[in-house]
């Protein structure tokens, strides 16, 4: 049960990172990005291809990782920017080309990296008096100090004028601001995340999958939905914190839904079930929130 | 300072062509303050989009203290152009707060990945929003969607006076709000435009604002300056005479749409 | 209240010894695939059946633990943890994602992954070699890995003018793929030429068989799951251009391809059985070498064969071991 728990923390952790990645694009800059769905992708092929056929250091793995993750956030942006393509479709684009590309990276579907060194087993050997929970320990450590620098930049004159581009386009605009730049920016910011997430997913899992990105954008939503519902605050730093507890509550869901949904009556195929349920309980909790308990008006 | 060198903006509607600006010569010198009245239609917040970079001219110039800036983009010209237009919610970031929109105004050179809102910052705020007599100063960390119209139009001339433009565009931008704040917006920003001396155009429907602001007075009709009045004369017209004025240049009564009452 | 609480815990108590005392508690098998899925379905009710005839039947001596990722690969992992919070003793991995998953999670433990319908378990890293299942310690299973080749010599012995071969498949699917580069490895020692149309996802497969029309003078479809949902289109294509459709999955013979081919997934699952009875005889998993499944059958439909004018010659004919005749299924004596 224990271990059970600690496990599904793991995925919150990795999954959150890409779940703060949704959370910039829709959130912040109000961009529904679908690119997540193939940069996630892109995240793992790199990170295993590198590792497996290149021998690279795990570490250095995920950097290239998240780098190569944003000139898929760049590419959208520019299809959306410079080209005129509608946000929705941007993004759809750059998913479509992703895949062919994910598949040319990796060379194939599937990677193993069942022989390969990868960041969780360093991690294993390196942290060892720590046992099992190294991992957890190390993920806790990685994802916390993403939220730390996202929660600075978000407070310095470029991360104001990246919120400000999401919140009042023509305000911003008259503030001197580019806000095609901004918008290339952050969506780069956001994939690179998606993608060292699934680098992190891939090493942490053992395989890269060109299929593991599919539903990347409604996982990450249910985050930022779910976290959003139960910390209701405008302040970045609790905002992000509340995208991270959002993804350990699904993770944990999730894994709750397969070890004691048979005890409720689920079959194993209904895990897509138990997980659209729970997103759907998150949308519709701040509205019952609203409408049956009274608090003071604001102001 | 700004010149406008035979400005022309026709807009394609359908299969319509519409002339918003049939050709605006116009000359701004430093510390120059013009009013500009017309008819719905007449072009007025075509021109100060012209002006903005908002829009580019179909043909014509636009110069800024003798730089062609005609295809520069707005946010290039934001550092030296501010600009309040008629909607309190354009002027500001929603969900930012008071202070963080007030940081986004202060700064239009490069932005950097220094921390905007230093402690020193808020108490800079704080200082400037307190002659408004509003209590902003005490609501720095509230969002700025919170705000009534007024109280967010002030922050907005707030804002635009943190940035310290040269060049200051006003778009109808108390023509939203009550009587008692329309009155206390304007003369907020009377009193900025005095202290600062900046070059200010402002559009009003208010005939008795347009003749009491300012050292220049133009009115527009269908994409033209059809009078201008400056100094001595402009001081000493009526709000009556003014609408003879027009009469007597053949334009009726009924397109201008004024409103002769304060 | 209490004594009542107190009165069932200490008869379940009773009832569990008794039983771990009668019969000993039944050993966990954990059974995981990717997606449900008409194949991988028989090769589930495949392994119980087998392990049922070897003694071990559900509810007595063994428990099963059913899990499926519903297509999500991230769905594996926590599957295989699941799995292993459990105390499982073997876990049947149906699929390459699952087996890997259930490696990774598995890894250094005394659990045995039984892999199962993985085509290339060597590429995935869960084998040393075919011969040798030391790599990972813990981890054997059954490979599913069809011989292209010997499909491909079926099609030059159906027309000498058959040269060119169009496979339509899904790159993104690991069988597929490997499959479809066996094919062209093999194709030129046979004189063939093999032309390849992109299908990625149901949708598009009706697109990729049209494009082959009148550029190949047959078409090939492997274990392609993709293309298999879609078959129809492809027979369709196939018809219309009058050539011969050869597919590698013997269920999908009445949907119209003049030849199908391919393994008995529920045998496949026999096979899988075999190896799990094994492992709880108390062999180790690496002590057992990879089985590959042999003896494709040749199935051949010959109302298909009817719509494009084809007649089997005599050699194919007596490779056969069913055909397809008059909406009927005949199996070979
Ligand atoms: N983007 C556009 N496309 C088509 N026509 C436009 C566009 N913008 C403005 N117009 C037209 O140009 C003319 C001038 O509009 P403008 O907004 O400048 O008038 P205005 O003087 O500001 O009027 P008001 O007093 O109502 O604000 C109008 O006829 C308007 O319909
Ligand atoms: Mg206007």
């Amino acid at each position: 049960m224990v271990a059970l728990l600690m496990h599904a923390a793991e995925q919150g952790l990795v999954y959150g990172i890409a779940a703060l990645g949704v959370f910039i694009s829709y959130r912040i800059l109000r961009f529904p990005d679908l690119t997540v769905d193939g940069s996630f992708v892109t995240g793992a092929a790199i990170a295993s291809s590198l590792v497996v056929l290149q021998g690279l250091d795990p570490v250095v793995a995920l950097a290239v990782a998240f780098a190569v993750g944003s000139l898929a956030g760049v590419l959208t942006g520019l299809l959306n920017t410079r080209l005129g393509i509608t946000d929705l479709l941007a993004g759809v684009l750059s998913m479509i080309m992703l895949y062919s590309i994910n598949l040319r990276i990796m060379g194939r579907p599937n990677i193993s990296l069942l022989r390969a060194e990868t960041i969780t087993r360093s991690i294993t050997a390196l942290f060892a008096p720590l046992g099992s929970a190294a991992v957890l320990v190390f993920l806790a450590g990685i994802v916390l100090f993403i939220k730390l620098v996202l929660d600075f930049f978000f407070k310095t004159e470029v991360g104001l004028a990246l919120r400000a581009t999401g919140d009042n386009e023509a305000m911003i605009t008259a503030q001197g601001v580019n806000t095609k730049t901004m918008k290339v920016a952050g969506l780069a910011l956001s994939n690179g995340l998606v993608a060292l997430s699934g680098g992190l997913v891939a090493h942490y899992s053992g395989f890269a999958d060109v299929g593991m990105g599919i539903g990347t954008i409604v996982t990450g939503l249910a985050a930022v939905i779910l976290g959003g519902s139960l910390i209701r605050s405008r302040r970045v730093g609790w905002m992000t914190a509340s995208v991270l507890l959002g993804s350990l509550i699904y993770r944990i869901a999730v894994m709750f839904a397969l070890r004691y949904g048979y005890v409720i009556g689920f079959q194993a195929s209904d895990l897509k079930l138990v997980t659209s349920l729970l997103v759907i309980v998150a949308l519709v909790v701040p509205a019952l929130r609203d409408r049956f308990v009274r608090r003071p008006k604001p102001c | 300072m700004l010149t406008l060198e035979g400005v022309r903006q026709v807009f394609r509607s359908g299969q319509d062509l519409v002339v918003a600006l049939a050709g605006i010569d116009l000359v701004l010198d430093r510390g120059d303050f013009l009013t500009v009245i017309g008819s719905n239609g007449a072009g007025k917040t075509t021109l100060l989009h012209v002006i903005a970079g908002n829009l580019i001219p179909t043909s014509g110039r636009v110069l800024i203290d003798g730089e062609d800036v005609t295809a520069t983009p707005a946010h290039r010209r934001a550092r030296r152009i501010g600009r309040i237009v008629q909607d309190p919610l354009s002027g500001t970031a929603p969900t930012m707060t008071i202070a963080e929109n007030l940081a986004l105004a202060s700064k239009r050179s490069k932005r950097s990945l220094a921390v905007a809102l230093t402690r020193r910052r808020r108490r800079e705020f704080a200082e400037v929003l307190r002659p408004l007599g509003m209590g902003l100063e005490r609501r720095l960390d509230d969002p700025a969607f919170l705000l009534s119209g007024g109280e967010r139009q002030a922050l907005t001339v707030t804002m635009a006076t943190l940035a310290r433009p040269d060049i200051l565009l006003l778009d109808e931008h108390t023509a939203a709000l009550d009587p008692a704040n329309a009155r206390r917006i304007g003369e907020l920003t009377e009193a900025f435009v005095e202290r600062t001396g900046l070059t200010t155009l402002m559009v009003t429907h208010n005939m008795e604002q347009a003749i009491a602001l300012g050292n220049r007075l133009v009115m527009m009709h269908k994409g033209r300056i059809v009078l201008e009045l400056g100094g001595e004369k402009k001081r000493s017209t009526k709000v009556p005479e003014l609408v003879s004025l027009f009469s007597h240049r053949h334009i009726a009564d009924d397109e201008l749409l004024l409103e002769t009452a304060p | 209240m209490r004594r009542l609480v107190q009165g069932v815990v200490l008869g379940l108590l009773v009832l569990g010894l008794g039983a771990a005392l009668v019969g000993g508690a039944p050993i966990k098998i954990g059974i995981c695939k990717i997606v449900e899925h008409p194949a991988l379905d028989a090769v589930e009710r495949g392994t119980i059946a087998a392990l049922a005839a070897a003694g071990y039947r559900e509810g007595k001596e063994v428990e099963y633990l059913w899990a499926s990722a519903q297509g999500d690969p991230n769905n594996a992992t926590p599957i295989a943890q699941n799995f292993r919070s459990q105390g499982v003793s073997v876990v049947v991995a149906i699929s390459t994602p699952m087996a890997l998953a259930a490696a990774e999670v598995f890894k250094g433990t005394d659990t045995a992954i039984v892999f199962s319908a993985v085509t290339d378990p060597v590429a995935a890293a869960l084998v040393a070699s075919a011969t040798d299942p030391s790599g990972n310690g813990n981890v054997t299973g059954v490979s599913d890995l069809i011989d292209v080749a010997s499909d491909l010599k079926l099609l030059r012995e159906l027309s000498p003018s058959i040269k060119r071969v169009g496979i339509v498949y899904n790159p993104g699917e690991a069988n597929s793929d490997r499959l479809t580069r066996n094919a062209e490895a093999a194709a030129p020692g046979l004189g063939l030429v093999i032309i390849k149309a992109v299908a990625d996802s149901t949708a598009n497969v009706a697109m990729a068989a049209q494009s082959l029309v009148g550029r190949v003078d047959a078409i090939y479809v492997t274990t392609d799951n993709t293309v298999v949902s879609a078959i129809d289109a492809v027979v369709a294509a196939a018809n219309e251009a009058k050539i011969p459709f050869l597919m590698a999955d013997p269920t999908s013979l009445k949907f119209g391809p003049a030849i199908a081919t391919g393994f008995d997934y529920y045998r496949h699952g026999e096979i899988t059985g075999g190896v799990v009875a094994q492992i709880l005889g108390g062999k180790k998993p690496n002590q057992i070498p990879v089985t590959y499944q042999t003896g494709a059958q040749v199935q051949l439909n010959l109302d298909a064969a009817g719509k494009i004018g084809l007649t089997f010659p005599q050699t194919v004919i007596d490779q056969a071991s069913a055909i397809y005749y008059g909406g009927t299924l005949w199996e070979r004596e």
